[in-house]
């Protein structure tokens, strides 16, 4: 159905008319117009201010995880006393592959103690450098003194349990050829003989402490007083009970001989 | 020559209201607000609301006027957009119904022509007719489009809008016959 004639009149008077819009009409367009252009602003601030803030959080991010890889990739500890260092070793003919460097002297003189690990995790020439400790200083200094304490403890027990070994090696050997002593005599150990085993062994310890006293530095002395102190006690009592089981291995082969 | 000139001002205007030059806009404006506006009362009778949806569609002419590729009429853009707002402006205000009916194609109606009719009676015999009906007639019969493209703007059917022009056609009939009865009395 095309348009009619009537259709066509209707178009060609209607398209003839215009229609003027009120005065105000372009003041109100203009408002819009205005208004879009700063919302197009503000809109464009606001992703700027989102894309700004996301920056932040990376980068504070990046920097908490790599200052915590820090503090646990640095276990900085000491160096020792090279003189004590020598003495341990000469005492403890074991593993020194552990971290026996101990004794902190100056904390300037840090470095970390199991340099295999430590190189795999951190670069020790990047360490070594003075810029780079200055660096790693500042990074660890809160954790340094934490670290010292561990460690502290840790070649405190190290020193303990090698002592100790010392001591029990040469416990035994004594008490080896006491007991030796004894099987041979075929005789009841007295009370006189008791004390003066006992007083040698003391006076051993005493040569052990005016030795190391010589030699050690102060903070080693608080070290090894601490050591002797349980030394004491332990050697005591491992004696005694040396003697003990001695004691009964003769009472047992004097009953036998008479039966 | 004098074409040519108007047409090399009017794309330097456009180029000056695309970089939101306010009085570019404003000449642009000024040359096409009346027309566009009486675009919009064909299908909004009353001129206030049509004016409100006049300065909708200029507001969308510069937010979208790099779209305008200069490659038709610049007027012909500006009439499209103002014809989509009108309707837009219609569905917001009221619910458009679009009564389906069969269409007889044999049935046509009494073409009686009369020149007389003067254009203020003209849109009042299409401000009497049912939305969905003047809406149909109006882009149809005045602005020129086909039943497929009314068809889509309104998202109604081919079959719809022709039937929509249908009605329309037999109820302005009925009304200029009227018309003819009451200026000239009976013939």
């Amino acid at each position: 159905m095309a348009p009619t004639k009537f259709e066509d009149q209707m178009r060609n008077t209607l398209e003839k008319r215009t229609i003027a819009p009120s005065p105000e009409a372009w003041s109100k367009l203009e408002y819009r117009l205005n208004d879009n252009n700063t919302k197009k602003g503000s809109k464009l601030y606001w992703w700027i201010g989102i894309a700004a803030s996301v920056l932040i959080i990376i980068t504070i991010s990046i920097n908490s995880f790599s200052s915590s890889e820090k503090e646990v990739e640095l276990p900085l500890v000491i160096e020792a006393e090279p003189e004590v260092l020598e003495e341990l070793n000469k005492k403890t003919p074991v593993q020194n592959n552990k971290a026996v460097e101990v004794v902190s002297k100056n904390p300037s003189q840090q470095r970390p103690v199991d340099q295999e690990t430590a190189r795999e995790k951190v670069n020790n020439e990047q360490l070594r450098t003075p810029m780079n400790q200055s660096v790693v200083q500042k990074t660890t200094k809160s954790t340094v003194e934490s670290n010292k304490n561990t460690i502290l403890e840790s070649t405190l027990s190290l020193i303990k349990d090698k002592v100790s070994e010392l001591t029990v090696k040469v416990d035994i050997e004594d008490t080896a050829s006491i007991i030796e002593e004894i099987n041979n005599k075929s005789a009841v150990p007295t009370d006189k003989e008791i004390d003066s085993l006992l007083k040698a062994a003391q006076k051993e310890l005493l040569i052990d402490k005016t030795f190391k006293e010589s030699t050690r530095t102060v903070n080693a002395n608080s070290l090894l007083k601490d050591v002797e102190e349980e030394l004491e006690q332990s050697f005591r009592s491992k004696v005694l009970e040396a003697l003990v089981s001695g004691y009964e291995t003769v009472k047992t082969a004097v009953a036998n001989r008479n039966n | 020559m004098k074409v040519i000139h108007l047409n090399k001002n009017e794309s330097e205007l456009i180029k000056k209201a695309i970089n939101s030059n306010r009085e570019a806009q404003h000449v642009l404006y000024e040359k096409y607000a009346s027309k566009m506006l009486s675009v919009c009362r064909y299908y909004i009778s009353d001129i206030q609301k049509a004016e409100e949806a006049m300065l909708n569609g200029f507001f969308k002419v510069f937010k979208n006027l790099k779209q305008f590729k200069n490659e038709g009429s610049f007027e012909g853009w500006i009439r499209r957009i103002m014809v989509r707002e009108s309707i837009s402006y219609i569905r917001q205000e009221k619910h458009i119904e679009f009564p389906t009916e069969v269409v007889e194609p044999n049935k046509g109606y009494n073409d009686t022509v009369n020149s007389q009719i003067e254009v203020a009676h003209l849109q009042q015999l299409i401000d009497a007719l049912p939305e969905g009906y003047k809406m149909v007639f109006v882009m149809y019969a005045i602005e020129g489009y086909k039943h497929a493209e009314i068809a889509t703007l309104l998202d109604i059917s081919e079959g719809t809008s022709k039937s929509q022009l249908y009605k329309a056609r037999q109820i302005l009939q009925q009304q200029i016959k009227t018309l003819n009865h009451s200026n000239y009395g009976t013939n």
